[in-house]
């Protein structure tokens, strides 16, 4: 990205604990902190791949970026100014789900739930303009306006994912958090999917941030792509360089571990022991699986720095 | 030759509804030969889960019905088994295992209890020693311990390890893995697949493993059979199917996912369209509305399966030699 250009979206030592156990008055007592201080910017149509295993908190960034979780820690800055978490969403800010069935309201006709968030943040407020923008809207992501007055189950999960997008985009949002929104369908429905969302970005100049577990995909559609792992960013770096030279242990595996669709590349792939565990001690989250943990990765949380383009939080590299 | 331990042939499977009868799996023909692991792969509802149950007898009594074709174990025909022979052969010469394993555990049990009651042949004591030590095989730490457990105190890549010993006790020859890693992140994923391979050489057992993961089909199976819409529309070996791949579905499929080297300026060729609604008759190829190549040959007339090579075969009238030119 242009060094000049500034961020349009940033996020700041964000974090976000959850209660795990409580007292008997109901006040926490343990806390699990699904984000752990993290940071990135995503610059003006860009997007930013999240990747990790589950249970890392790429949901958790997610929404506390959008502003459905009030954050522990840090701050969310959009074109430079903090947003105020306090007010909840903020329409700049939109989101398209993994589940496109369970998060389409099934009583409501396809014309009523994309003009739905028109209504909340009252704009196209005129009853024949809001109408033409559903209309607009749905030619947009490649269905017809004659399905405006049909109900979510009469589609498929593609086409209701094809709903999902034209509804996060209804209000023109600058950044559309994109939270595993190919994960439900199936290979060949995915293509057409991430086909759509490239073309969109390239004609109204959005801006993504991509959460998903598929590395392939990620890589495909992500200028920049982030690593975390239990809370934290290992690693980000631009798609390119993250996937052919990947830096951190935590990216080396995950990367080996990716099911190639090609039976010669099966040959020694190199596994990783163990599990997520829980514990989340003093050092670096990933010393209980890392085949090069030292005494300083237990004891140590790594900072990030900045190598070779990369951004990298591991003792590996000094 | 190799020993044959598995034979479908023909079988197809429907289901009563309230919308009319689905034709779910539609005259199906697979083998599986004795250590192979064997791939079905597949979209969402194209059938791989039924035709697994059918072989397991598993279908549900209430609505399905087989309407057709046999399914031959070890060389003895099993279609028409009666309910209590089905049982004696699932759990021992034939076991099963799930995408969440949690479903088939019993959650008030603990793993220790479900492992050993109900086995045939053994001791308590006996039992006792075989599941510690195939909980120690499939890599549970302090497998003793363990047994004292209940299914919610493993994580699920250890709860599917778990599965896993367990499908185990009976020594089977044939073990259906259904999705086993689809609810799994992609380094344990790694691992169970692994774990699965290791066990196939170990045991000598066969594998039918059931995935739309064309990553985890490539990354175990030696055989694959692609299904849509309820037919093997293409089988082969691993390599004719992944290099040489002659269905244009399986084109297609193979091509829609992104290869490392693309670039953002390239489009993901994508297959247009969906599978169509098994409740129907389909007169030609199932594939005809989604197919770039289709012919008029192929919307009226059912495409006859052709030979690639010995092990690679395909449905589709592209492949057939002597298509006669007005049928196009
Ligand atoms: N109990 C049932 N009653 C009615 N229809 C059924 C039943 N079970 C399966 N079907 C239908 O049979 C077809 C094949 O289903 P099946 O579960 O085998 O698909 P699958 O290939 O395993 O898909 P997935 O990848 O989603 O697991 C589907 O159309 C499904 O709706
Ligand atoms: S038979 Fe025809 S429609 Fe079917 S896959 Fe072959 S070319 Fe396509
Ligand atoms: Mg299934």
């Amino acid at each position: 990205m242009d060094k000049e250009m500034q961020p349009l979206l940033s996020v700041r030592n964000l974090a976000k604990r959850f209660a795990v156990k409580k007292d008997f008055w109901g006040r926490a007592k343990e806390y699990n902190y699904a984000l752990n201080g993290v940071s990135f910017d995503i610059f003006p149509g860009e997007t930013l791949g999240l990747v990790g295993e589950s249970g890392c908190g790429k949901t958790t960034a997610g929404r506390t970026i959008m502003g459905l979780y009030r954050p522990t820690a840090g701050q969310v800055f959009l074109h430079g100014k903090e947003l105020d978490v306090a007010n909840g969403p903020d329409k700049r800010i939109q989101m398209i789900f993994q589940d496109p069935y369970a998060c389409l309201n099934p009583r409501m006709t396809v014309g009523e739930i994309i003009a739905e968030p028109m209504e909340i943040n009252g704009v196209y407020k005129e009853a024949g303009a809001k109408k033409q923008r559903v209309y607009d809207l749905l030619d947009m992501v490649g269905l017809s306006k004659e399905q405006a007055n049909r109900f979510p189950h009469e589609f498929s999960g593609g086409q209701r994912q094809r709903i999902g997008i034209a509804r996060a985009l209804a209000v023109n949002p600058d950044v559309i958090i994109c939270d595993e929104p190919i994960s439900a369908l199936d290979v060949s429905i995915q293509a057409q999917v991430v086909n759509l969302m490239s073309r969109l970005q390239k004609e109204l100049g959005l801006t993504y941030l991509f959460i998903a577990h598929d590395l392939a995909m990620v890589k495909y559609i992500s200028h920049r792509v982030a690593v975390m792992y239990k809370g934290s960013i290992m690693e980000l770096a631009k798609a390119e360089d993250l996937y052919n030279n990947p830096m951190h242990p935590y990216t080396k595996t995950l990367l080996a571990a990716i099911p190639v669709p090609d039976p010669d590349v099966r040959a020694d792939i190199a596994l990783i022991k163990g599990e997520v565990s829980q514990n989340v001690g003093t050092g670096c989250p990933f010393a209980g699986r890392c085949p090069s943990a030292s005494d300083r990765c237990w004891a140590e949380k790594p900072k990030t720095k900045v190598i070779n383009g990369h951004i990298i939080a591991c003792h590996l590299y000094v | 030759m190799s020993t044959s331990i598995l034979s479908v042939k023909d079988l197809s499977v429907g289901f009563h509804t309230y919308r009319g009868d689905i034709k779910a799996v539609r005259g199906v023909t697979f083998g599986v030969d004795e250590g192979e692991i064997v791939g079905i792969v597949g979209e969402s509802g194209c059938g791989k889960s039924v035709t697994a149950h059918a072989v397991m007898g598993l279908l549900p009594k209430e609505n399905s019905f087989i309407s057709g074709g046999s399914i031959s174990f070890m060389n003895n025909d099993i279609t028409t088994l009666s309910e209590e022979a089905m049982e004696n052969i699932r759990g021992s010469a034939i076991s099963m295992i799930f995408q969440d394993p949690m479903t088939s555990l019993n959650p008030v049990l603990t793993i220790g209890q479900q492992m050993t009651e109900g086995v045939k042949g053994l001791t308590g004591q006996e039992a006792y020693e075989k599941a510690v030590a195939l909980l120690e095989r499939v890599g549970i730490a302090n497998p003793k311990e363990r047994m004292k457990d209940y299914p919610h105190q493993f994580s699920g890549g250890m709860r599917q390890r778990v599965m896993i010993a367990m499908a185990l006790m009976g020594n089977p020859r044939l073990l259906f893995a259904d999705e086993p890693t689809t609810a799994l992140d992609v380094t344990i994923q790694a691992q169970i697949l692994a774990l699965l391979n290791e066990l196939r050489h170990d045991m000598k057992m066969s594998i039918v493993l059931v995935s739309h993961d064309l990553g985890v089909i490539a990354r175990i199976c030696d055989r694959v059979n692609v299904m849509y819409a309820g037919r093997i529309v293409e089988q082969g070996t691993v390599a004719e199917i992944f290099h040489n791949p002659q269905h244009p579905y399986t084109k297609g499929l193979l091509n829609s996912l992104p290869r490392m080297d693309m670039s953002l300026d390239e489009e993901l060729p994508v297959i247009d369209g969906q599978p169509p609604d098994l409740l129907y008759d389909i007169t030609g190829c199932s594939f005809v509305s989604r197919c770039g190549c289709a012919m008029r040959v192929c919307t009226d007339t059912k495409p006859v399966e052709q030979s690639v090579s010995d092990s690679h075969k395909a449905e589709c009238w592209l492949l057939a030699k002597n298509r006669s030119k007005e049928a196009v």
